[in-house]
């Protein structure tokens, strides 16, 4: 089978690509790190393994009657033109739990990291400041406050799990409730959505960008938010209106945590940068080096599975090729 | 038409709708007991503290004073506890004691003793008839001083000759309580409510005991009014789920004015000011702020350092200020979704240790809304407060005194006078060994009392004290464990289904079983060993 790997651009890629034909040995591999790249590989393609930051449109789509396979090396498939692929009956998976402990990691470190105003203090303190004072009228503990999850997916979950412990309340947004049972382990109590705004001192968002998901966070919503409310934002740039966001740090909220931008990378000049109150992260939450591994292995797994014939995991659309 | 002292406090009895005596018998109570006939039942407890604290209950659950009828001195003596308790639950008892022969007691034959002064310092009135056509009417006294507010148990020596002798039953006494404080007076409370900026009303357990929770909620719905409960209350004044309630005072000094503070005004209605128990220096009331106090009792309004008390029925005054002060814009009560919230992540958070909070959280969602809970859950007492919240009136009971061994009686005796109502006990490892035998009268009568124990193993608030107060100091102490118990072998003992949980998923089937009905059962929890810090 011709299949084709489209990879972040790294150092590592002749190392991933020695280690790909190894495994791969009776196929024929083809790495490339770019859509440029990709185009001329595509009409003959019969498995494409694709990663977020190459969008793969409906045009290319088109363009690939072979394909037969396109596994996500990663967890998000909103690059992907889903409805062509659907219309060419071609199988979609992806690695589905693969960045959940990592994101869930990242939304623990920059709750306690706004909630200690760690950012502004490391700063000072590069700068030859003693920002003591600062530190003390500011750092919060995290006991005793109210975490809403908007989103309570795998990654909700995890960050439920994780938060608990620090003596935090949690209450969730999601149009699937989870069942009692799960509730009561997790500790987790369901209110609407402006409810929980209302009710929450930190507010983190973990739902899956989609048209009922698009500036989900807008002037409205922020506005509902508590004066001095923390945002953390590590799912998609687009799922909130970015000038309402910042609007919102200017007048409301204490502090935001965004790791997504729309696009990426953003321009050197976005407004958001030059906010005192704003913790960035280059769209990093879900890729540590471990989530990297995991989700390596799982789309070679689920490829060395179809190659195989096998059941396949993680399966987004049924195909029909 | 004549007949004997039996006959005519039988009659009076049952004019007074008596339908349960709670005893212990000795000899000196036999011709009682053989007048007894049918129609009042006797509940035999097996040692007197389990009889009266049963009869506690049974009045307190009625809202009739309730008879309890014990033996000569070491009989009262085992009831003296109970009786203490019984007192500062304002409970309406009627407590006897046989005493020996008068023609003989000069000579202090065995069981005899000073009994009318062995329970005078803890009745409202205290007797022993010198003659026996005294004794019907001394009964009748005694349910007249009982039933009036403030209520509380009062106390008749009987001596065993005067039963058989001839006596007529009294005529039945209307006596028609005192009314409201007189509007005069509340008028002065009305125009401090209407000129306070801040005003905030604490609710006691005279709300609850007066029937008054619709007048409550109404005065503080009508002025916006948020509602603090009285600390150690024996009875919840106030539903707490309200969005005006703002939680349980804690009994000392120092919370108190903490949580108080910056409130103009504070109405305490049915509460002595305050109940604390451990001391600590400083105002006994909140500073910078106008108490008044609405109770029934002189004696509270005298012993509180309130700017000023009103003495009356607390309905009638609530229901006085409802119409005389101009209600206040009606805020916005905040939601109490992020409660329940609260409790959910602190349950979760002890599920593993099964933590009150989560045995608590767990029982809340098996509990029907009309359950009755008697506490004496002692360290774990505050997170039952604030877990298991009152939707109506009469539905939390627990020992006013801080005495042990009331609650296991008290719920059969709960559950005897509202068989209707769910009634579960729930009670530390500690303090139901005080009067275990409460299982045995559950078992014999049938009574579906859901008892959940809660094995820690130890006096633990002893332990939380002893960190407080004394740091340092825990491990030189002794005392203060309890290895070794078996609450269901003693509960199968005596009769009672019983189970033991030791991991947090058998908990909500075992209360679903001990909820079912159709008899007592006892589910003991092996619960988290940890110390709370409560001072
Ligand atoms: C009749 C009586 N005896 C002793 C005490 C002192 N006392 C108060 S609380 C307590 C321990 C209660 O232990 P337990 O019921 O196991 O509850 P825990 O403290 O473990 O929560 C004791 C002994 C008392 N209040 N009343
Ligand atoms: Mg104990």
């Amino acid at each position: 089978m011709k299949i084709v790997a489209v990879l972040p651009p790294s150092d590592q890629i002749p190392a991933q690509e020695r280690l790909l034909q190894g495994m791969l040995k009776d196929h024929e591999i083809r790495i490339v790190t770019s859509g440029d790249a990709l185009a001329p590989l595509i009409p003959e393609a019969e498995i494409l393994v694709s990663t977020a930051f190459v969008p793969i449109t409906g045009e290319m789509i088109r363009n690939a009657p072979r394909l037969r396979f396109l596994q996500v090396a990663g967890v998000g498939v909103d690059h992907i033109d889903m409805e062509a692929a659907r219309a060419a009956g071609i199988t979609v998976a992806n690695v589905a739990a693969a960045n959940a402990v990592s994101v869930a990691e990242h939304v623990v470190m920059v709750a306690l990291a706004m909630t200690r105003d760690l950012c502004n203090a490391h700063t000072a303190m590069r700068a030859g400041q003693w920002s003591l004072p600062q530190w003390m009228s500011r750092a919060r503990e995290l006991a005793g406050l109210t975490v809403g999850i908007v989103g309570m997916g795998r990654i909700g979950r995890e960050v439920a799990r994780r938060l608990l412990p620090f003596g935090v309340t949690i209450v969730y947004y999601d149009v699937q409730p989870l069942d009692q049972a799960t509730e009561d382990e997790l500790g987790v109590t369901l209110l609407p959505l402006d409810d929980l705004l209302a009710a929450a001192d930190i507010v983190t968002v973990h739902v899956p960008l989609n048209e009922n998901t698009y500036h989900l966070f807008d002037a409205t919503r922020f506005a509902r938010m508590k004066p001095g409310a923390y945002f953390i934002n590590a799912a998609r740039a687009e799922i909130v209106d970015e000038n309402a966001l910042i609007e919102a740090l200017k007048t409301r909220l204490g502090a935001a945590a965004i790791d997504v931008f729309s696009p990426e990378p953003p321009q050197p000049d976005h407004p958001l940068f030059s906010l005192p109150n704003v913790i960035l992260t280059p769209h990093g939450a879900g890729v540590t080096v471990n989530a990297q591994q995991r989700i390596a292995q799982g789309a070679i797994q689920n490829v060395l599975r179809y190659l195989d014939g096998r059941p396949l995991a993680d399966v987004v659309i049924a195909g029909t090729r | 038409m004549s007949g004997t002292v039996s006959a005519a406090v039988h009659q009076l009895l049952l004019e007074h709708d008596v339908r349960h005596v709670f005893g212990n018998p000795g000899s000196t109570e036999l011709p009682f007991l053989i007048g007894l006939g049918t129609d009042i039942k006797y509940v035999l407890g097996l040692q007197e503290s389990v009889v009266t604290a049963m009869a506690d209950g049974y009045a307190q659950a009625s809202g009739r004073p309730a008879l309890v009828n014990l033996h000569t001195a070491p009989g009262l003596g085992n009831a003296a506890g109970a009786l203490f308790t019984a007192q500062k639950n304002k409970t309406p008892l009627v407590v006897t004691a046989g005493q020996q022969d008068t023609r003989h007691l000069a000579w202090e034959p065995l069981l005899s003793g000073p009994l009318v002064e062995m329970a005078a310092p803890y009745v409202k009135w205290a007797t022993q008839p010198t003659s026996p056509s005294d004794v019907p009417d001394a009964f009748a006294r005694a349910f007249q001083i009982a039933g009036t507010p403030p209520t509380g148990p009062v106390f008749i020596s009987i001596p065993i000759n005067f039963w058989d002798a001839e006596a007529e039953a009294p005529p039945v006494r209307r006596v028609t309580a005192p009314g409201a404080a007189p509007p005069g007076a509340l008028d002065r409370l009305a125009r401090a409510l209407a000129a306070a900026q801040n005003p905030a009303m604490v609710a006691g357990a005279g709300i609850d005991r007066a029937g008054a929770w619709d007048n409550a909620v109404a005065l503080a719905e009508h002025l916006g009014l948020p509602v603090y409960e009285e600390p150690l209350a024996p009875r919840r004044g106030f539903p707490s789920g309200h969005p005006l309630f703002r939680g349980v005072l804690k009994p000392a000094v120092p919370m108190v004015s903490q949580d108080l503070a910056g409130y103009d005004l504070i109405l305490v209605v049915g509460a002595p000011v305050f109940t604390y128990y451990p001391y600590y220096p400083g105002p006994q009331v909140p500073p910078g702020a106008d108490i008044y106090l609405l109770t029934d009792d002189p004696a509270d309004a005298a012993r509180a350092p309130v700017k000023e008390a009103f003495v009356g029925d607390l309905g009638g005054a609530l229901s006085y200020l409802v119409t005389h002060v101009a209600a206040r814009p009606p805020t916005t009560f905040p939601s109490r979704a992020s409660e329940v919230a609260r409790r959910r992540s602190e349950a979760a958070r002890g599920r593993d240790r099964m933590t009150p909070a989560y045995i608590f959280n767990t029982l809340a969602a098996k509990l029907p809304e009309d359950s009755i809970i008697v506490d004496e859950s002692i360290t774990a007492s505050p997170t039952l407060r604030d877990y298991l919240p009152v939707h109506r009136p009469a539905s939390y009971f627990t020992a006013a005194s801080g005495a042990l061994g009331w609650a296991m009686p008290a719920a059969v005796g709960i559950k005897l006078a509202q068989p209707e109502r769910p009634v579960v006990a729930i009670v530390g490892d500690g303090s139901a060994m005080y009067s275990i035998q409460a299982l045995w009268t559950a078992a014999q009568w049938q009574t579906p009392v859901l008892f959940i124990v809660l094995n820690n193993g130890q006096y633990a608030i002893l332990k939380s004290y002893t960190q407080a107060f004394y740091p340092g100091t825990l491990s030189q102490v002794q005392g203060l464990n309890l290895p070794g118990l078996d609450l269901c072998g003693l509960a199968g003992a005596m009769g009672v289904a019983a189970e033991r949980v030791s991991s947090p998923d058998a908990l909500g089937p075992a209360f679903e079983r001990g909820l079912a009905g159709g008899g007592p059962y006892l589910v003991e929890v092996m619960s988290d060993r940890t110390v709370p810090a409560l001072f």
